[in-house]
């Protein structure tokens, strides 16, 4: 999934500050203006980008311990305290064991890969014709599979002969 | 034990004097990728204003064409590869004629090497359209970075008004330009593999063994060695098409001129004449199998199909009349087997360059298209769509 959400966003803002930013004319008050915000609003978000599902679940935590709290104040039959306590159910289920550090992970999914590449690339040098089509079958299928969900990544951007065939960006990413 | 992960985007130089030792590849191609690998940690590319160009030109002329004027400079359209500058330069006692400046910046969605494009730039000339090249700075001494300069040709890429994008992909020609391109496409491509180089001054390429894939070999260590310093996510898929690469690598039978991206948009024509007035981007050029060039043109991403469903070349011409044209023109026999193998090899060699150099050069700053590059990856899976395709065709048969 190269290149990343924040690289492709990186780009942006240098195309923005090295292409288009010196030839808005200087009078251009309102063009500038919202050049500007948009260079924020792109810096902001590629901070942003890698830290907001774990923000997000800090969040609910701290909403299910004050919602534990206001619980016992509504009566068992007020309809709020229903809801209540089948939000808190359901956030219990959804919620990760930690929140997730993407950095960290992406660690790890890079040296995953890396040793992965490393013992294909080992195996198949100087590999008899049974590896080629043994194993050699196992590699070419994963690679399959993961182009599908690379295919849809980036549907968008036009290039794949037969965009109607991939998946969503959502099932995709969830399966 | 989990190995060292290496910061490629500053990379220790036993590192990269170990992937040297690992891929060994053409010298000037050793030359070209070590450069890059050494500067790789340096500042990321900032736009050089045209005065400093204009400079720069001035004084490389006042070296070269004392007395000459140098004007009219400006940033030209195009270019995903290099930063381009079109100016007029008057010689004394002349007209200004048009020149096209073209520079590398700090790195490219493909690296490679100023020198060899001038040599054989220069020894293309007669032989097939090409803008006159009169100088070079391979070292970057006058220009900053590496650089090359070339008379400015007349014509477009695409038809006026048609579809395709900045590289030429996609380009859609109507039947009467399909007509008039088609052939000469192909005869001017029958010209370049046929090319006696022998007598040609081209000192900065290796001269592959004939009835030995040892060239081939030289060429798979490339990309390969291309891969390992650019890529950042790892791609087992790239690993194992190598190793069948080096497992399978045909010995080359007739060494020719391999353009090596000869396609819709890397020449340019005179919509009016309907005639090619140039070919184009000769910087991946060397010395090789013609299959690994009739491959890569043959390939699908670069091709259309009609309204008959039948595959266009390029959008220009039949596949099978295509191929027969070339073999009428130049009396060199296609090997099918051959075409198979270079089909996987040129999709290798795509994915390496849009998923690994193209990201890096984008990780880094380190280009003029930046926003270009990461949007050309999106190419990439596309390409590792057909390279699956083709290596489970070439090992399971299917």
């Amino acid at each position: 999934m190269v290149p990343d959400t924040t690289l492709r966003l990186k780009a942006v803002l240098k195309a923005l500050d090295e292409v288009i930013e010196p030839v808005i004319p200087e009078d251009a008050a309102l063009a500038r203006e919202q050049l500007a915000l948009a260079r924020k609003s792109i810096a902001l978000v590629i901070k942003q980008i890698p830290l907001e599902l774990a923000y997000m679940i800090r969040d609910v935590r701290e909403d299910m311990a004050l919602a534990r709290q206001i619980l016992p104040r509504l009566g068992p039959e007020d309809p709020l305290s229903v809801r209540l306590e089948a939000s808190i159910a359901d956030a219990e289920a959804a919620l990760p064991a930690a929140p997730p550090d993407a950095d960290a992970f992406k660690a790890t999914w890079l040296q995953m890969k890396q040793a992965l590449q490393d013992a294909v690339d080992n195996l198949f040098a100087e590999a008899p014709d049974e590896l080629w089509a043994s194993l050699g079958r196992a590699v070419i299928e994963y690679s399959e599979r993961r182009n599908l969900r690379e295919r849809a990544w980036v549907a968008a951007t036009g290039f794949d002969p037969e965009p109607g065939k991939l998946p969503s960006l959502r099932e995709a990413a969830l399966g | 034990m989990v190995a060292p992960v290496i910061d490629k985007q500053n990379p220790p130089s036993d590192w990269i004097e170990a992937v040297r030792a690992r891929f060994p590849t053409e010298r000037t191609m050793d030359e070209a990728l070590t450069r890059k690998m050494r500067a790789r940690s340096g500042p990321a590319y900032s736009p050089t204003p045209i005065s400093d160009i204009e400079q720069r030109l001035v004084r490389f002329f006042s070296e070269v064409a004392p007395g000459s004027r140098v004007g009219g400079v400006a940033p030209l359209g195009g270019g995903a590869s290099k930063e381009q500058f079109r100016f007029e330069l008057a010689e004394p006692g002349q007209a200004p004629v048009a020149y096209v400046l073209r520079r590398e910046p700090p790195e490219s969605v493909v690296e490679t090497h100023r020198l060899r494009e001038y040599q054989l730039m220069r020894a293309m000339q007669g032989v097939v359209p090409v803008p006159d090249v009169p100088w070079v700075d391979a070292d970057g001494r006058w220009f900053g970075r590496p650089a090359l300069i070339s008379r400015f040709v007349s014509g477009v890429t695409k038809p006026p008004g048609g579809s395709g994008n900045v590289t030429g992909l996609g380009a859609q020609y109507g039947p009467e330009l399909q007509r008039a391109l088609g052939a000469q496409f192909t005869e001017l491509f029958a010209r370049i593999h046929t090319f006696d180089w022998r007598n040609a001054e081209l000192d900065a390429f290796d001269v592959p063994e004939a009835r030995s894939n040892a060239g081939v070999q030289a060429t798979i260590n490339w990309y390969d060695r291309v891969w390992e310093e650019d890529s950042f996510e790892p791609m087992p898929i790239i690993r194992f098409a190598a190793q069948w690469l080096r497992a399978n690598a045909p010995p080359i039978d007739h060494v020719s001129v391999i353009h090596h991206d000869y396609r819709a948009g890397n020449f340019l024509f005179d919509p009016e004449s309907t005639e090619i007035t140039a070919v184009l981007d000769w910087e991946l050029a060397h010395l090789g199998d013609y299959h690994e060039d009739l491959a890569w043109s043959l390939q699908e991403g670069y091709g259309r199909l009609d309204d008959q469903g039948r595959f266009l070349v390029c959008g220009l011409i039949e596949r099978s009349e295509f191929l027969q044209r070339w073999q009428d023109h130049t009396g060199l026999p296609v090997d099918p087997a051959k075409l198979d193998y270079y089909a996987v090899m040129n999709c290798w060699k795509s994915t390496i360059m849009v998923l690994g150099t193209a990201v890096r050069c984008a990780m880094g700053g380190k280009s003029h298209q930046d926003i270009l590059l990461a949007w050309l990856a999106g190419f990439g899976p596309t390409c590792v769509y057909s390279l699956n395709a083709l290596l489970r065709k070439a090992i399971h048969g299917s």
